[in-house]
């Protein structure tokens, strides 16, 4: 893919199978803990992983509540995705990694299933149910098994657990040993990603870092929202969103469905004739906040949101934001449509074929020819 | 008290609609139709009444421009196969110590990074591009008013924010997209808007 190519459209199932877990975060996103029994049926997860099949979808992420806890099914399901040629990804506490051994065996047998991908959730939060350890010792079972692996760790100000906390651990030497220069490099081996932690209150304000939360300053560098629309997301009580942000379930305009009635395609072409969901996708929440405070000047956004998905909560229940989204949507179609084609859909000009050679080139091409370059002999 | 009323924006076949919208804005005839009455387009050819705008958003003009311009598509082609030619993509290994080799090009990477800053430096526009980059990753440089910033061309600023996004935070080339584009742009000041479109002999 070109830099300048349109951005790729690609869609995701992301399935709920369980909001039982080992944990009991505060604000959880999904409100799961161990007393929750909710679980998707296996058949209606094998009929939608059919359908996304059919639809083209490009990825089958399998989440919860902790979806290790869904039982053999959980591997059955991973191999029917591998099978159609689709990616898969686990999102997982880690609980399981309680031994080396452990790890070892339950990271092989998801490799043997047909996984690509799994991310580990950690934190201040998690760290209270699910030990460090296990998220390292998952980590490195996951990665010899060939899995991209990703660890993200909660943002709150003061956090005890942060990247550095995690690849300066004791185990974490230890367990990496051989390449822990390499994967505590950003972005190479294991992927960090530090993501704020948010209530699901927009009213209610974490503490986070200086700069973190959207202000005027910043808020131009906010993009939409990459989950909206093209993520589609199924609760483990059958219910179908539009998105597969945290607090989904309380905002009830993200329901576009539900198992028992809908398919995927039902749910997604509801979603795509929203234009407010569209506008989310494309602006992002935080611009949408802005745009509204610059018309009612009684709401107030800057340095709240930190964690886009609280932001869109205030959008959806903010009466004030309604209203101004209500009366003055209209303004906006024809910038959003412009800018989602721009960003979808705009073939660049040909700057590949039939050109003069820019300076750089001639640069590279002067380097090439000279003696004792690797290219040139 | 909660709002029991559902904020969605429904459209009949919106989507159809806007799919169809999308399909001709690639007839230039019809951008051109687009640009000069947006509010009037789109009321007509997605159905939405009451739709009333008589301009298109100056920056996402400029996106378009930027995508339109065949000199930046050159500049970024040749950017992507320079890197691509000296490191693999990461993908591309199959085992921990194919991975070991790409992360150790590291050192490579700097010293490419450098010698596209000094490229630009030289080819495009001397003391701009000094003042960009002394002012730091962390910086935001284009939130700055500098007077010098401001009329620079707008495929110029593109190129250099294409460059830091690699130099100053380390990514790689498959991390850029037109994305970079557009948040660069949302970060111009109104001022620095109007001073590009000056210097471009736009029109806005």
């Amino acid at each position: 893919m070109k830099i300048l190519d349109p951005l790729p459209n690609d869609r995701i199932l992301s399935l709920l199978l369980t909001l039982r877990c080992t944990a009991e975060c505060r604000h959880c996103g999904t409100s799961s803990s161990p007393r929750v029994r909710s679980r998707l049926p296996v058949e209606d997860a094998k009929r939608l992983i059919s359908e996304a099949i059919e639809a083209d979808y490009k990825l089958v992420v399998f989440t919860g509540g902790e979806p290790m806890l869904y039982g053999p099914d959980l591997y059955e399901l991973i191999t029917m995705t591998d099978l159609a040629g689709l990616s898969s990804r686990v999102v997982t506490n880690g609980f399981w990694a309680r031994h080396e051994r452990t790890a070892r065996r339950v990271a092989g047998r998801l490799r043997e299933a047909g996984l690509r991908e799994i991310n580990f959730s950690t934190g201040d939060q998690h760290t209270v149910f699910v030990p460090l350890e296990n998220v390292i010792r998952g980590a490195r079972a996951a990665l010899d098994e060939g899995l991209a692996t990703s660890v993200m760790i909660e943002v709150v100000a003061d956090a005890s657990v942060t990247r550095d906390v995690v690849t300066q651990h004791s185990l974490f030497i230890q367990a990496f040993g051989d390449v822990r220069e390499s994967v505590a490099c950003d972005g190479h081996l294991i992927n960090f990603c530090e993501s704020p932690w948010m209530p699901l209150d927009p009213d209610e304000l974490a503490d986070y870092p200086v700069g973190l939360a959207a202000n005027a300053a910043n808020v131009g560098e906010r993009l939409g929202c990459d989950s909206v629309i093209n993520t589609t997301t199924i609760l483990a009580d059958g219910r179908i969103m539009a998105c597969c942000g945290l607090g989904t379930q309380s905002i009830p305009e993200l329901e576009i469905g539900h198992v028992s009635r809908d398919g995927l395609a039902d749910g997604y072409t509801r979603a795509g004739d929203d234009f407010l969901k569209r506008w989310i996708k494309v602006e992002g929440p935080e611009r949408i906040l802005a745009w509204a405070a610059s018309i009612d000047p009684s709401i107030e956004w800057e340095d709240r949101y930190a964690h886009r998905c609280q932001a869109c909560k205030r959008i959806y229940s903010d009466h004030r934001v309604r209203d101004v989204i209500a009366t003055r949507y209209q303004e906006k179609i024809p910038d959003v449509l412009f800018e989602e084609w721009l960003l979808f859909h705009c073939e660049q000009a040909d700057g590949v074929g039939n050109r003069v050679p820019t300076p750089l080139a001639q640069e590279r091409d002067q380097r090439r020819a000279q003696p004792g370059h690797p290219e040139g002999d | 008290m909660p709002d029991s009323r559902r904020l969605e924006l429904n459209q009949p076949e919106f989507a159809i609609r806007a799919d169809s919208f999308f399909r001709l804005m690639h007839l230039p005839q019809f951008q051109q139709e687009f640009f000069a009455d947006p509010g009037g387009v789109v009321a007509r050819e997605l159905r939405v009444p009451g739709v009333s705008k008589n301009r298109v958003d100056a920056r996402n003009m400029m996106v378009f421009r930027l995508l339109r311009d065949e000199g930046f598509n050159a500049w970024a082609a040749d950017f992507q196969q320079q890197i691509e030619d000296e490191f693999p993509p990461i993908d591309s290994a199959e085992t921990l110590d194919d991975i070991l080799l790409f992360v150790r090009v590291k050192e490579n990477r700097e010293r490419l990074m450098a010698e596209f800053s000094q490229s630009a430096i030289r080819h495009l526009a001397p003391n701009s591009f000094e003042d960009i980059i002394a002012a730091g990753p962390e910086d935001a440089p284009l939130m700055r008013a500098e007077p010098d910033i401001a009329v620079v061309p707008l495929t110029f600023i593109a190129i250099v924010v294409v460059v830091l996004v690699v130099v100053t935070r380390g990514r790689t080339v498959d991390q850029i997209s037109r994305l970079n584009i557009h948040a660069t742009i949302n970060k111009l000041t109104e001022d620095q808007l109007k001073a590009i479109e000056r210097a471009m002999g736009g029109d806005r």
